[in-house]
C-alpha cells in the first residue's frame, strides 16, 4: 500500500509539474494581459510540433531536446507577439466573457492551423536516451523523465521567482501589470517592457511544449490536454500569482495520487471536486491580493445593446420567412440536409438558453453542456430501455431534471463565485457530469448510448408515429418552436426587465427591493430546463448520445452562436447557430480549414462587431433611417459610455 | 423612526465606525456630515444593507433590520440615492422607472406584475411618467439613460427612489458634482419632494451650504465616532466641530 502510494505520489507529482510548466505561461500571460487565455493550449501544441520538427521521431540527444523546446519557444513567442499585436491588445477594454470567447476562438485558429500544417496523424515520441529508463528508489522503478519533468517544473519555477520577485526587472513588469498609465508617467518604457514581458510569456508556452513532447501522443488533440488541468492551478493559484501556480501544481499532483490509490476506478474526479471546494472557500484563488470590496463602483461591464432596435414588423417578416424555410426543409432537402437542419433547430434552442444567462442576466457560464447532457442522457435511456414512458411527458422529465440539476449548480456558483471563478467553476462541474457519464455503465460509458429508436406518441385516438425522419423533424420544430416563444416571452415580460437590470447594475436592482439572486437563480434554472430539453430533443433525432455531449466544446457552441448572431438581441443566438451550420456544412470536407475559417470568423466579429451579425445589420439600417450625422453622434456618445 | 445603536464595523485591523449611536425622528431632515475617512459612507452601507455591522442595533420603525440583506430594507420602506448615479443606462428614463414600480408592485403585494403579460400595465406606465414629471423629466421619458447629463441622472434615480413610495430616504451625497445652478435647482426639489411626501431624510453631504438649506438636524463624524449631534444652530458654535471640520474652511 505505501509502495503503491509512493509510486503515485511520484507519479502524480510528475504530473503536477507539467501542468505547472504549462500553468506557468498561462499565469504569467493573465498577469500582464489581465486576459485568461485559451488559446494557451493552441500555442503549447504548437510547441511541440514545432519541437517535433526539429528533433524528428526518435531523437536519441538530450542536447537535441533541449535546444529543439527552445526553438519552439522561441517560434512560439514570435506568435504571442504578432497575437498580442493584433488581438489581446484590443480585448483589454472589453467583458471578461467576451476575451475568454476571443481567446477561444484564437484556439480554434490554432488546432486549425496545425491540423493543416503538420495533419491528423497521433504520433508518439520517446524521450532522449539519456531520459528513456527507469531509477531505481529504495523498491520503486521511476520513469527518469518523470523525474525530469519533475526537476524541470522544480528549475523553471525557481527562475521566475526570482525573475519576478527578486530582480528589478520583474519588479518593473509587476509595476506596469498593475499600472500601466502610472508606470509611464513615472518614466518607464512601457511599450517596450510590456512587449518583452509578453515575449517572455508565450515563449514559456512553446518551451513548455517543446520540454512534455516526449511521452505522450502528439495530435491536434494535445491542445485540451493539458489545459483545463492547468487552468485549474492558475485559477486555484490566484490568476496571475507564480508562486500560487506552483503550490497549486503540486497539490494537484497530490490530489491525483490520492485520487489513483483511494479511488481507481474514479480517475480525475477528486481534481474537481477538490476544486470546486477549493473555489467556495475563497473564489480568488489562493495567493490573490484581496480586492477591496468595490462595492461603491458600477458593476456594470457589458457594453450597454445597441441604441437603435429593429423595427417590429421586420422582425416579425424575418421570423415568419426564417420558420417557413425552415418547415419546408423536408420537402425539398435531402436526408443529410434534413439531419443538418434538425440539429440546427436544437442547437439553437441551446445557444438561446445559454444566453437567456449571459445576455439578459449577465452570468457567463461555460458547463451548458452539462444540462444538455443530462437532458440526452435521459431521453436515450429512456427510449433504449424502452420503459414505456409517453415521449412528450419524457420531454418534461428532462426539462425538470435540467432545471433541478441547474438549480443545484447555480445556487453554489451565482451565491459564491462571479466572473472568471464562476466560469471555471461550471466549466469543472461540467467535466464532473461528463467523467460521471463515462464511469456509468448504464449509460454506455465511453461509447455513449447507440441505435436509440425514435418514439411514437399515443394519443388515444390516433398514434403519431415520428420514426421516420420528417415526421420527426416536424415535431422538433413544433417542440423548438415553442421552447423558444416561452424564452423569448420571459425576456420581454416583467422577469426579463428584472434581468435585464440585473445584468447592468446587481446591486442596484437589489436596491429596488429586488431579490437579484433569485431571479438569478431562476433564469439559471429556465436555462437549465431548455437545455436539457434541446439535449432531449437530439437523442433520437441523431440516435445516438456520446459523452461528447457533455464535453466543455459543447459548452463553448452556444456562445459562439450566441456572440455571432449577437448577444444583446434574443434571436441572436438562433441567426449564430444557423449561419454556424451552414459554415460547418459548407466547409465539412475541410478538417482544418474549417475550425480556421470558423474560429477566424468568431475572431473578426468580436474583435469588429461585438454586437453580432444582428447588432451589424441594426446598426447599419439604423444609419440609413436617420443619415449618418445622426448616428454618428449616437456612436460617439456610445463610445464615450463605454 | 430610525434608531442607530451602539453599531461598530471594522475592515481588518481598521475600525471605521465606532460604537455610533443616533437616532432619527419621523418627519426630520437629518444630515451625516464629516471629513474624508470619517465613515460616513461606511454608515451609509451599514444603514442601507450594502455591508453588515459588527456590532450593535439597528431599528426601523420597532424591527431590527441590521441583519436584514438589502432588498428587504428597500421593501420595509427605507428608499437611497447614491454618490455616483446609478441608473440602468440601457434603459429608458421610463424603464427605469417602470422597473422600479414593477419591484415595489412585488415587494408590496400590492400589484404583482404577471409573468403572462408582456408589456407593463398602462397603470404602471402612466405612474412612470408622473414621476419622471415630479422630478421634471417628463420632456425625456423616452431617452435612454446612458445619454442624460450628470444632474438629469441624479434626478432620474431621485425619481426610482421615490417611487418605491420610501418612509425614509436616504440620499448619498445628492449633489456631489453638479454645477452651483444645478445644486439649487437640486436642492429646492428634494425640499419640495420631501415637504409633499412627508419624507424622513437622512444625507450624507460635503456642501455646507446644502447641509444647512435642508437639514433640521446634524451628526458629525469624525475617524468614526459621534463628535456632535443637534441642531444646525448649535453646530456653529461647537469647538470640537470648529477645529475638526470648520476649521479647514473657515470662509465656507
Amino acid at each position: 500500500m505505501l509502495n503503491e502510494f509512493a509510486f503515485a505520489l511520484i507519479n502524480g507529482l510528475a504530473n503536477g509539474m507539467a501542468v505547472f510548466l504549462v500553468a506557468a505561461g498561462l499565469t504569467l500571460v493573465f498577469g500582464i494581459l489581465k486576459i485568461l487565455n485559451f488559446a494557451h493550449g493552441g500555442f503549447f501544441m504548437i510547441g511541440a510540433y514545432v519541437a517535433f520538427t526539429v528533433s524528428g521521431r526518435d531523437n536519441a540527444s538530450g542536447f537535441l531536446y533541449l535546444a529543439a523546446a527552445i526553438v519552439a519557444g522561441g517560434a512560439v513567442a514570435a506568435l504571442g507577439w504578432a497575437a498580442d499585436r493584433a488581438i489581446f491588445r484590443r480585448l483589454r477594454q472589453v467583458d471578461e466573457a467576451y476575451s475568454l470567447i476571443a481567446t477561444f476562438a484564437l484556439l480554434m485558429v490554432c488546432s486549425g492551423a496545425v491540423k493543416l500544417i503538420w495533419g491528423l496523424d497521433y504520433r508518439s515520441i520517446s524521450p532522449p536516451d539519456a531520459w528513456a529508463g527507469a531509477v531505481q528508489i529504495g523498491p520503486l522503478f521511476v520513469p527518469s523523465f518523470s523525474l525530469l519533468v519533475f526537476g524541470l517544473g522544480v528549475v523553471v519555477f525557481i527562475l521566475l521567482d526570482l525573475a519576478i520577485h527578486r530582480m528589478w526587472f520583474g519588479k518593473i513588469v509587476q509595476c506596469i501589470a498593475h499600472d500601466q498609465w502610472m508606470a509611464g508617467v513615472i518614466g518607464f518604457n512601457v511599450p517596450a517592457i510590456f512587449t518583452g514581458s509578453v515575449i517572455a510569456a508565450f515563449f514559456l508556452a512553446g518551451f513548455a511544449g517543446g520540454l512534455l513532447l516526449p511521452n505522450q501522443a502528439l495530435s491536434p488533440e494535445l491542445a485540451g490536454s493539458f489545459l483545463l488541468q492547468a487552468f485549474v492551478v492558475v485559477i486555484v493559484g490566484g490568476l496571475g500569482n507564480i508562486r500560487g501556480a506552483f503550490i497549486a501544481a503540486f497539490a494537484l499532483g497530490v490530489v491525483e495520487s490520492l485520487n489513483s490509490v483511494l479511488m481507481p476506478t474514479y480517475p480525475g474526479f477528486a481534481i474537481y471536486i477538490a476544486m470546486i471546494a477549493f473555489l467556495l472557500w475563497r473564489p480568488d484563488g489562493l495567493l490573490a491580493h484581496r480586492k477591496d470590496d468595490g462595492a461603491a463602483a458600477p458593476a456594470a461591464s457589458l457594453p450597454p445593446p445597441p441604441a437603435i432596435a429593429i423595427p417590429p414588423a421586420t422582425k416579425w417578416m424575418a421570423g415568419l420567412i426564417a420558420a417557413a424555410a425552415f418547415l419546408s426543409v423536408p420537402l425539398w432537402a435531402h436526408e443529410g440536409l434534413l439531419f443538418i437542419a434538425g440539429l440546427t433547430l436544437i442547437e439553437a434552442v441551446f445557444a438561446l438558453s445559454w444566453n437567456l444567462l449571459f445576455g439578459f442576466a449577465g452570468l457567463a457560464t461555460f458547463g451548458h453542456a452539462a444540462f444538455f447532457a443530462v437532458g440526452a442522457y435521459l431521453v436515450g435511456f429512456a427510449l433504449k430501455s424502452a420503459l414505456g414512458v409517453p415521449f412528450p411527458l419524457l420531454l418534461l422529465m428532462a426539462a425538470a431534471l435540467g432545471a433541478a440539476a441547474a438549480l443545484l449548480v447555480g445556487s453554489i456558483a451565482i451565491r459564491r463565485t462571479a466572473g472568471i471563478a464562476m466560469a471555471i467553476l461550471t466549466l469543472a462541474v461540467s467535466e464532473l457530469v461528463r467523467l460521471t457519464i463515462i464511469r456509468t455503465h448504464a449509460l454506455g460509458r465511453d461509447d455513449g448510448l447507440s441505435a436509440i429508436p425514435r418514439p411514437s406518441i399515443d394519443f388515444g385516438f390516433a398514434i403519431l408515429d415520428l420514426s421516420s425522419s420528417r415526421a420527426y423533424y416536424l415535431f422538433l420544430f413544433c417542440v423548438c418552436a415553442t421552447a423558444a416563444a416561452i424564452l423569448w416571452a420571459l425576456t420581454q415580460n416583467h422577469f426579463g426587465r428584472v434581468l435585464r437590470s440585473i445584468r447592468q447594475d446587481p446591486a442596484r436592482t437589489e436596491f429596488l427591493g429586488v431579490p437579484a439572486m433569485r431571479y438569478r437563480l431562476t433564469a439559471f434554472a429556465v436555462a437549465g430546463a431548455a437545455a436539457a430539453l434541446a439535449g432531449g430533443l437530439q437523442a433520437p433525432w441523431s440516435q445516438i448520445v456520446t459523452p461528447d455531449a457533455a464535453n466543455y466544446l459543447h459548452s463553448t457552441q452556444p456562445m459562439l452562436n450566441a456572440l455571432l448572431g449577437g448577444v444583446d438581441f434574443f434571436w441572436g443566438p438562433a441567426v449564430g447557430a444557423v449561419l454556424f451550420s451552414a459554415l460547418a456544412y459548407t466547409l465539412r470536407n475541410l478538417p482544418g480549414l474549417s475550425e480556421l475559417i470558423t474560429g477566424g470568423t468568431l475572431l473578426v466579429v468580436v474583435l469588429a462587431a461585438p454586437s453580432g451579425i444582428l447588432g451589424s445589420l441594426a446598426a447599419m439600417a439604423g444609419r440609413r433611417r436617420t443619415g449618418p450625422g445622426a448616428s454618428l453622434a449616437v456612436e460617439a456618445s456610445e463610445r464615450q459610455h463605454a | 423612526m430610525l434608531d442607530v445603536r451602539n453599531v461598530d464595523k471594522s475592515y481588518g485591523a481598521i475600525d471605521v465606525l465606532r460604537d455610533v449611536t443616533f437616532s432619527v425622528d419621523e418627519g426630520a431632515a437629518f444630515a451625516v456630515i464629516g471629513p474624508n475617512g470619517a465613515g460616513k459612507t461606511t454608515l451609509f452601507k451599514v444603514l442601507t444593507g450594502e455591508a453588515f455591522a459588527d456590532r450593535g442595533e439597528i431599528v426601523y420603525r420597532a424591527d431590527s433590520v441590521a441583519r436584514l440583506p438589502a432588498w428587504r430594507r428597500i421593501g420595509a420602506g427605507i428608499g437611497r440615492t447614491f454618490q455616483t448615479s446609478r441608473v440602468f443606462p440601457a434603459f429608458t428614463v421610463e424603464q427605469n422607472i417602470v422597473v422600479a414600480l414593477e419591484a415595489r408592485g412585488r415587494s408590496s403585494g400590492e400589484g404583482r406584475p404577471s409573468w403572462l403579460r408582456i408589456a407593463p400595465s398602462r397603470g404602471v406606465v402612466e405612474e412612470a411618467a408622473r414621476w419622471a414629471g415630479e422630478v421634471g423629466l417628463s420632456h425625456r421619458l423616452l431617452e435612454e439613460a446612458r445619454f442624460l447629463s450628470h444632474g438629469d441622472k441624479k434626478r432620474l434615480e431621485l425619481a426610482m427612489a421615490l417611487s418605491l413610495r420610501p418612509k425614509l430616504i436616504m440620499l448619498d451625497e445628492p449633489t456631489a458634482g453638479m454645477s452651483p445652478v444645478e445644486r439649487s435647482r437640486s436642492v429646492a426639489l428634494i425640499a419640495r419632494i420631501r415637504r409633499e411626501f412627508g419624507l424622513t431624510l437622512l444625507l450624507t453631504e460635503h456642501d455646507m451650504d446644502v447641509v444647512f438649506d435642508l437639514a433640521d438636524h446634524i451628526l458629525v463624524l469624525n475617524y468614526g465616532q459621534v463628535i456632535f449631534r443637534g441642531p444646525p444652530a448649535e453646530i456653529r458654535g461647537n469647538a470640537a466641530v470648529r477645529d475638526i471640520y470648520l476649521g479647514q474652511d473657515d470662509d465656507a
